[in-house]
């Protein structure tokens, strides 16, 4: 009995989903179109930029310098400026974002043995950009530094020996990609579930559903199911897309990964139950999806590491189920991570899903009384 | 009937304050008005302020030193005498396998047992660096660390040495942020997003309800024209836009102490400008989208992601492939984040603020008059 009004339930719901083809268009195109602007559009490498020099010297070891930045597959071109002052100008109208500055007695100190100085000149309204441009001309300069002088004194002492693991060339599509498993589901199950309570309370359908022998928790169910299945279609989908396409191994258990995505869009779902019970119309429950949405993906890793946030809000980011899942997927994709490590992360996503589904369903139970 | 007969031009401005005030109404008692013109603001403003960060903390590592010679004791030292490491001291390296495969160190530094042997011999000693390549930026700066701790090592060592140094110094000076702190461009940045939620999600919102209830069926059967209709729409939103954004300003200056080094006029013409575009995009997207879910799917792809990811305040265009970066060219939240950017950080600029404002205009005048010519089709 039970299953009959529950599986009616779900099937109408998944008919709502589907039956009218822009609605269908709208669950599979918007999450591709973001998969594959993200992949390429989504990169914190800074490539392909003009870098300005004013030279003022005249000396063979300031060109041979120059000559090395020319190379540099980091820079598209050298603009070179006559004096300070258009250099100045050329980054205030954003023509550059960098100029480097070699003094009139670079060459001469150079030679004489002397450590000479070259000026950086960056654009601080785009800092990060900025930042990691100084460290590309840092280690441009550091290493014309350093063969001139092996050429005039023994060999450095030491080296370094740098190696990066789990993804040895340290690409960003790399690590970026596979999180979309998480995220691009996560959204489309938040406006399925919380738009269609909202639709339903706007329209006033929803009424009726309470007085319906349904019980709340079974309403939530009915809502529940078809979301995650939508949603876990998606990640299936998308998961297919990171491994054939982008060619990103599945290093780790795919069992596992399906399991912590499940319990994860349970707890997105519970979010969105919860907002919707909430809001009165759709465009309530929009403004609401948006307020959740926005701080559990920045507080997340997603878009900058969460060790790098102040001390207060990192407990935040740990109740945001999306920090959990982001780590399972960077560790089954990346390096093969162990169960137990995953089944850590898997817990407080659990928790996260129990304590929304229950507030959403005592919500609804109070809707009817 | 028994009023004199009005001019028609007055009957127009009656139709537009009355369509006005009934949609301000509107907007006033939706208690979701103030969560976007407040709540939503401040908490965008607060997230990018606090939330996310590009300069990083203390990066952790492990640092093994398989033989404790005093000239690796010294170059321990060094590593952790610099402000930018959390350093952990094991004499094996597989102390600290298990800890960077569950992210919990950035990398491990390996000095070998023959470290100290090497040296003496005048032979070239190898320093390893283990980084963690599943978050490819905190690798590349922990290794970037590591060799500034170790390039200063070996200067030190040089001077004691020969008591000459060599090599080049460079020595970096950011303009507009001497401070380097990310959160100076990225507030500015996210003002953009707000406006473009404000006017091209809400107003998508609001019109497509319309549709949605058939309300606007009601509408078509008063006098009201085209563009009473629009304004009627557009002129609540805008204002609502303007809220925020004095929001947003004063949370910059006051909270984020973020200076505001161009004049107010300046950010004011070029807001109203974003804003005259974002609500164009928001009117043109509801009457393609005849419900709301729609509507708002649509919004998100075609002015939020669009902003996010093209307006150059996260993402470098110049690193993108060619036919991203001339897809660039047409978003409006790139010439806003453009000019936004340089009213608050560098001043009033006209080398950088006319040609920005003036394509913003351009780009209004002619999303507007596509919005009339379909919303024109659609009533007919």
């Amino acid at each position: 009995m039970v299953w009959t009004r529950l599986s009616a339930l779900i099937v109408k719901e998944l008919l709502a989903a589907f039956r009218d083809p822009r609605g269908r268009m709208a669950l599979i195109v918007p999450p591709l179109i973001q998969l594959f602007l993200f992949a390429f559009a989504a990169t914190l490498e800074v490539s392909n930029v003009p870098i300005g020099v004013v030279n003022q010297d005249w000396g063979a070891q300031s060109a041979q310098l120059v000559a090395r930045l020319e190379r540099a597959s980091a820079f598209s071109e050298i603009r070179r400026y006559d004096s300070e002052k258009a250099a100045r100008a050329a980054i205030d109208r954003q023509d550059v974002m960098v100029v480097l500055e070699i003094g009139q007695d670079f060459s001469r100190k150079l030679a004489a043995g002397e450590a000479p100085s070259v000026l950086v000149l960056l654009d601080g309204r785009r800092s990060n950009s900025a930042q990691i441009v100084n460290s590309y001309v840092n280690s441009i300069v550091a290493q014309y530094a350093a063969e001139f002088s092996a050429a005039r004194s023994p060999p450095p002492d030491s080296e370094i020996v740098d190696r990066s693991w789990y993804n040895a060339n340290r690409e960003y599509r790399n690590a970026m990609v596979p999180i979309l498993i998480a995220t691009l589901p996560m959204m489309t199950v938040m406006m399925i579930v919380g738009m269609s309570v909202a639709r339903e309370q706007e329209l006033g359908t929803f009424e009726q559903l309470l007085v319906s022998p349904l019980q709340p928790i079974e309403i939530v169910a009915g809502k529940s199911v078809p979301g995650l299945i939508v949603g876990l279609a998606q990640c299936a989908v998308i998961t297919l897309i990171v491994i054939f396409v982008f060619g990103i191994p599945l290093l780790g258990s795919a069992i596992v990964l399906f399991a912590a995505l499940a319990v994860f869009l349970l707890s997105i779902i519970g979010v969105a139950l919860f907002v919707s019970s909430i809001a009165t119309n759709q465009q309530q429950a929009m403004m609401g999806t948006m307020v959740v949405i926005m701080p559990a993906m920045m507080l997340s890793g997603f878009s900058s590491p969460v060790q790098n946030m102040p001390d207060w809000l990192k407990p935040l980011a740990l109740a945001n189920p999306l920090t959990h899942i982001l780590v399972v997927l960077r560790g089954l994709f990346l390096r093969d991570m162990p169960v137990a490590l995953a089944a850590q992360r898997i817990w407080p996503m659990a928790v996260m899903a129990v304590v929304t589904i229950v507030i959403a369903a005592w919500m609804f139970r109070r809707k009817v009384q | 009937m028994s009023e004199a007969p009005v001019p028609a031009r007055h009957l127009r401005a009656r139709r537009i304050r009355a369509l006005i005030v009934k949609e301000s109404l509107q907007v006033a008692r939706d208690p979701s008005s103030f969560v976007v013109a407040i709540v939503l603001p401040a908490l965008l403003l607060f997230l990018f302020g606090f939330g996310i960060s590009f300069d990083a903390a203390r990066l952790r590592i492990g640092l093994a030193i398989e033989e404790p010679t005093p000239v690796a004791r010294d170059f321990a030292t060094a590593l952790t005498n610099t402000p930018y490491f959390d350093v952990r001291e094991s004499t094996d390296r597989r102390a600290f396998l298990d800890d960077l495969a569950a992210g919990k160190i950035n990398g491990i530094v390996t000095l070998p047992g023959d470290f100290a042997e090497r040296l003496a011999r005048g032979d070239t000693a190898a320093i390893q660096i283990v980084t963690d390549g599943s978050d490819p930026n905190t690798a590349s700066l922990t290794t970037g660390y590591v060799q500034g701790a170790w390039q200063s090592w070996r200067a030190q060592r040089a001077l004691g040495a020969q008591g000459r140094s060599g090599g080049i110094d460079v020595e970096p000076r950011f303009w507009f942020n001497p401070e380097l702190e990310s959160r100076r461009f990225l507030v500015p940045g996210s003002i953009s997003l707000i406006q473009m939620m404000i006017g091209a999600l809400l107003t998508a919102l609001v019109v497509s309800r319309e549709w949605e209830r058939g309300t606007i069926e009601a509408l078509l059967a008063t006098p009201v024209g085209v563009v009473e209709f629009i304004i009627g729409k557009l002129v609540p939103n805008f204002v609502l836009g303007m809220i925020a954004m004095a929001v947003c300003v004063l949370a910059s200056i006051f909270v984020f102490g973020i200076p505001l080094r161009g004049s107010l006029l300046a950010l004011t013409l070029f807001t109203a400008a974003f804003l005259a575009v974002a609500l164009s995009i928001g009117l043109l997207i509801s009457t393609v989208a005849r419900t709301q879910f729609l509507a708002s799917q649509l919004a998100m792809l075609a002015a939020f992601l669009p902003g996010l990811y093209f307006s150059g305040f996260l993402f470098e265009i110049a690193s993108m492939p060619a036919p991203l970066q001339w897809f660039s060219v047409i978003v409006p939240a790139k010439y806003y984040v453009r000019g936004l950017q340089t009213i608050f950080l560098a001043g009033d600029i006209p080398s950088v603020l006319l040609p920005a404002g003036g394509v913003l205009v351009l780009m209004a005048t002619i999303l507007f008059a596509l919005t009339a010519r379909n919303t024109k089709q659609r009533l007919d």
